[in-house]
């Protein structure tokens, strides 16, 4: 069977058990059900699946059966009732379910930032569903400044009286995010925003997920004795300018634990977009080899 | 004969990874599906009766909790328990991708369909529950459990059928066909051609055994529920019947007389008596 070349992928979801019983985990599923390969897309912190648009169609095209999800609180699945559930225990469960919801024993796991740290937690473990894993712009260490940063404008659930406000908004806490064309930065906006049903429109997420960056003041968060668990085969982007990822854990990534391939994206922060044919290329070389 | 494809996924068991058996009848492409959850010292195979029945009409999966059958041990003994049961269920439920499952559960298994069905977002769209119900009192739970995990030896597979026969007899009815296949389903060779069971010892716990009481979780179940009673059950008591079928979903009974723990969902009745209420 060919794979089928769509522009729009499959909605999908299943129920995921988690802290308050069953919630709606949402997935973004492109290429065919019988590939000889699954991947899992998974996103950074405020993101959602459709940021993988352009990777998931090229990884289709060469093969792979491709779910992008949509991580409880982002995107169209489920927002928990209380904050307390928003954790990587949370997380990293439902992408267990989820992989063996897609029926394949193994998938290939690409995680931007957020999608990256779970990623690295779900690898560590023996016997992990995992084949390779890519990590974009995340590592083992995380510099408080980059989460610094960050919690400077996640959670404030913001309302705009327009779109182009709000894609103003998105615009400007995502500067860094790139190479993307003036096509990718507007959908890019278009999949971070939801009208309300008052008109008003907001971001695409659960502001409460946010909670565990204003409980806390920013530290610098070391998973290096992880790291050291890790056997997957691991390729590392890095944003060249990124304030998240430094080149010294990337030199460390290297060096250890897995002893990762790095390809870094030149003149971009926290993250790469992953929608240029150069990383997209260089993901698809990494998993193919 | 129908056939069946026995399969296994990953779940995760604390931090750590397990690998669990299920087997799997039926048209891939059935939307109607059903999961079914054996009891504590039992495993997926129990099913396969049922299973064959209803395969024309339904995919069915049989899962091995950890522990049980080809499902994984735990090194760590402590681990195994509701908690981690429900996440190898939700997960069993995930893998089957349907986005509603009609759960049979037997004894523990239906524990387990009691404690998911309730839960907000269930993916559970009916219940069978197989001589088990909201309270379990002390005393039968501890003769259901009085051989449970004492890992024996047997010189040879039919001196192990005999014992699982006479340790078992509340189980039924069975012919002695049926009972020849519940007691090689009850087994496992040894390297050194010794028999034993095939469960995890190690699943034994030392807790003191007390009540087992889950009403609270009764009336947060809105599916239809069926109910098979074996009348002669030390697990499931009249007085409990009778609550399960006023309150709550308002189980439907279906009585198995002469029979203890459990019906053996073997004899065409008792099958027929599932079917038939699945298929409402």
């Amino acid at each position: 069977m060919q794979p089928r070349s769509r522009s729009f992928p499959k909605s999908c979801s299943f129920q995921s058990l988690g802290p308050e019983g069953f919630h709606r985990v949402a997935y973004w599923e492109w290429g065919a059900e019988d590939a000889g390969r699954t991947a899992l897309l998974v996103h950074g912190l405020t993101r959602n699946g459709r940021d993988f648009d352009d990777l998931a169609k090229a990884m289709a095209a060469k093969g792979w059966r491709v779910a992008a999800v949509d991580v409880v609180g982002r995107g169209d699945s489920e927002w928990l009732i209380g904050h307390e559930g928003y954790d990587f225990a949370t997380y990293v469960a439902d992408m267990i379910q989820l992989i063996a919801r897609l029926g394949a024993d193994k998938v290939d796991w690409i995680g931007t930032s957020m999608g990256g740290v779970m990623g690295q937690m779900a690898a560590a473990a023996p016997g992990a569903p995992i084949n390779k894993l890519v990590l974009n712009d995340i590592g083992p260490f995380l510099d408080k400044a980059g989460l610094a940063r960050i919690k400077g404008y996640v959670g404030q659930d913001p309302s705009f009286a327009t779109y182009e406000e709000a894609e103003a908004a998105v615009n400007a806490v995502t500067g860094a995010f790139g190479p993307m064309d003036a096509a990718q930065r507007k959908r890019f906006c278009e999949v971070s925003l939801r009208t309300r049903s008052d008109g008003t429109v907001t971001l695409n997420y659960d502001p409460k997920l946010a909670w565990q960056f204003h409980a806390n003041e920013p530290e610098d968060v070391d998973m290096r004795p992880l790291w050291n668990l890790i056997t997957t085969p691991t390729l590392v982007m890095r944003g060249a300018v990124s304030d998240l990822l430094s080149s010294e854990t990337a030199a460390y990534m290297q060096a250890n634990g897995p002893k990762a391939e790095l390809y870094e994206v030149p003149d971009v922060g926290h993250a790469p977009a992953l929608m240029s044919d150069a990383e997209i290329n260089r993901i698809i070389s990494f998993l193919e080899a | 004969m129908t056939t069946f494809t026995d399969k296994s996924f990953t779940a995760l068991a604390g931090a750590s990874y397990i690998n669990i058996a299920y087997r799997e009848w039926g048209a891939a492409d059935n939307p109607n599906v059903a999961v079914c959850c054996h009891g504590l010292s039992r495993n997926r195979k129990d099913f396969d009766d049922l299973a064959e029945a209803l395969a024309k009409d339904w995919r069915v999966f049989s899962v091995d909790m950890p522990g049980r059958g080809d499902s994984d041990w735990l090194e760590d003994k402590s681990g195994y328990g509701y908690p981690l049961y429900e996440t190898v269920c939700a997960t069993m439920i995930a893998r089957t991708g349907a986005d509603k499952v009609t759960w049979i559960g037997t004894s523990m298994g239906g524990i387990l369909g009691i404690r998911l069905a309730g839960k907000r977002g269930s993916p559970i769209e009916r219940l069978v529950l197989n001589d088990i119900g909201p309270f379990i009192p002390a005393s039968g739970r501890r003769d259901n459990q009085a051989n449970f995990g004492t890992d024996p030896r047997y010189a040879s597979e039919a001196e192990a059928i005999a014992y699982i026969k006479e340790t078992r007899s509340a189980f039924g009815p069975f012919s002695d066909k049926d009972w020849d296949k519940f007691g090689r389903d009850s087994l496992r060779q040894l390297p050194d051609g010794q028999w034993t069971l095939h469960y995890d010892p190690g699943l034994a716990s030392n807790a003191p055994i007390t009540d087992t009481d889950m009403w609270d979780l009764w009336p947060a179940i809105t599916q239809p529920t069926l109910t098979l009673w074996g009348v002669e059950s030390k697990l499931l008591q009249a007085a409990t019947v009778d609550r399960m079928a006023k309150t709550g979903p308002m189980s439907e009974i279906y009585a198995v007389p002469g029979v203890g723990h459990c019906p053996g969902l073997t004899a065409a009745d008792q099958i027929a008596a599932v079917r038939d209420f699945i298929a409402k």
